[in-house]
């Protein structure tokens, strides 16, 4: 194609894609306007405001149990898949595609929900911790909610520590090329290491997908920010956490590209 | 890019399993499963490693046609 060609090309898939661009911008800006008429009413409407706090005052006392209520269900599930995957691999033929492909999902589903687990219990944890009342104001509330406040964080990051390490194993079992281990600091390099192409494509492709819904999740925690500071008179540390996880995650992945194109002998490692 | 692999076929002459298929060429049993199945097409140096193992060309294995729409 000669450069004409291609700057015509250029145009033309530019003009094509412009006007639902300026659509979306249009429909953005009206969108916009409306939750900023809105946010007025929500600011100056008494009822609204208070089924916000009464929603908030709920989950802010439910924090201290959720993380005993949850690993608890959580453990009790991944048991089960756990054990049924274990069955299932021991009565294997060793050819039928389909049982292999449900126990490495149940295996693959019972991790991410494990791990998935630990991670609302520490951002319910956090805000437990504010539900305690100091000590010398009233001891046995303080004591029971510490209890419960603990157990649930200690059993979460047991539930998420054993249900990795037995699943790490079992697929060890069925794939011993892997390598790594779940108590392992580098366990995410060790294995990414002993993947095959095709497991590693997986892994960057999740990844990219990955990197793509922090941008969005990040466009409306910013915009939630927005709503909080105007109507809830939040102060700026929420605005400026999403930020630095906006930053990073656009960082790191665009000097990861540019590093790589750089330095293609690394992109097949 | 549609490519066709006759990697089972293959593989039943000498009778291996995916498992030791896998093992042979250094790649995953679901790996070796998903290269059957058309979702997955290996690099040029696993096809090698493959046709290897068969003492076969890699064109007897895997075979490229064009899509309609490449044309």
């Amino acid at each position: 194609m000669s450069k004409n060609e291609i700057a015509a090309e250029i145009k033309k898939e530019d003009k094509k894609s412009k006007k639902i661009f300026y659509l979306i911008l249009l429909g953005s800006v009206i969108v916009g306007m409306m939750s900023g008429f809105f946010a007025s009413f929500v600011e100056d409407s008494d009822m609204i405001n208070n089924w916000i706090n009464t929603g908030m005052d709920m989950v802010n006392q439910a924090s201290v149990y959720i993380g005993c209520i949850t690993s608890a269900v959580v453990a009790i599930w991944a048991w089960i898949l756990y054990h049924k995957s274990r069955k299932e691999y021991a009565a294997w033929d060793e050819e039928d595609e389909e049982t292999m492909d449900k126990i490495d999902s149940n295996l693959s589903l019972a991790l991410i929900v494990t791990n998935g687990n630990l991670i609302v219990t520490y951002i319910f944890s956090v805000v437990a911790l504010a539900q305690i009342p100091n000590f010398f104001d009233d001891r046995a509330t303080t004591v029971q909610k510490f209890i419960y406040f603990f157990g649930g964080l200690a059993f979460s990051m047991i539930v998420a520590m054993v249900a990795s390490v037995k699943i790490v194993n079992f697929e060890k079992e069925m794939n011993p090329e892997k390598k790594g281990s779940a108590y392992d600091i580098n366990f995410d390099k060790k294995w990414l290491a002993s993947s095959d192409e095709a497991e590693k494509l997986v892994h960057y492709k999740a990844s990219y997908a990955a990197y793509k819904a922090v941008n969005i999740a990040c466009m409306i925690l910013w915009l939630l920010c927005m709503y909080g500071m105007t109507i809830w008179g939040w102060d700026n540390v929420p605005v400026f956490m999403v930020g630095a996880i906006w930053l990073t995650s656009y960082f790191s992945y665009s000097i990861e590209t540019l590093k790589l194109s750089k330095h293609t002998s690394k992109i097949q490692e | 890019m549609p490519l066709y692999n006759r990697l089972k076929e293959f593989r039943a002459r000498i009778d291996v399993n995916q498992q030791e298929m896998g093992r042979l060429v250094g790649v995953s049993r679901q790996t070796i499963s998903q290269i059957e199945r058309g979702d997955y097409s290996p690099s040029v140096t696993l096809a090698i490693k493959i046709a290897k193992v068969f003492n076969a060309k890699v064109e007897d294995i895997f075979d490229y046609e064009e899509d309609e729409n490449d044309e």
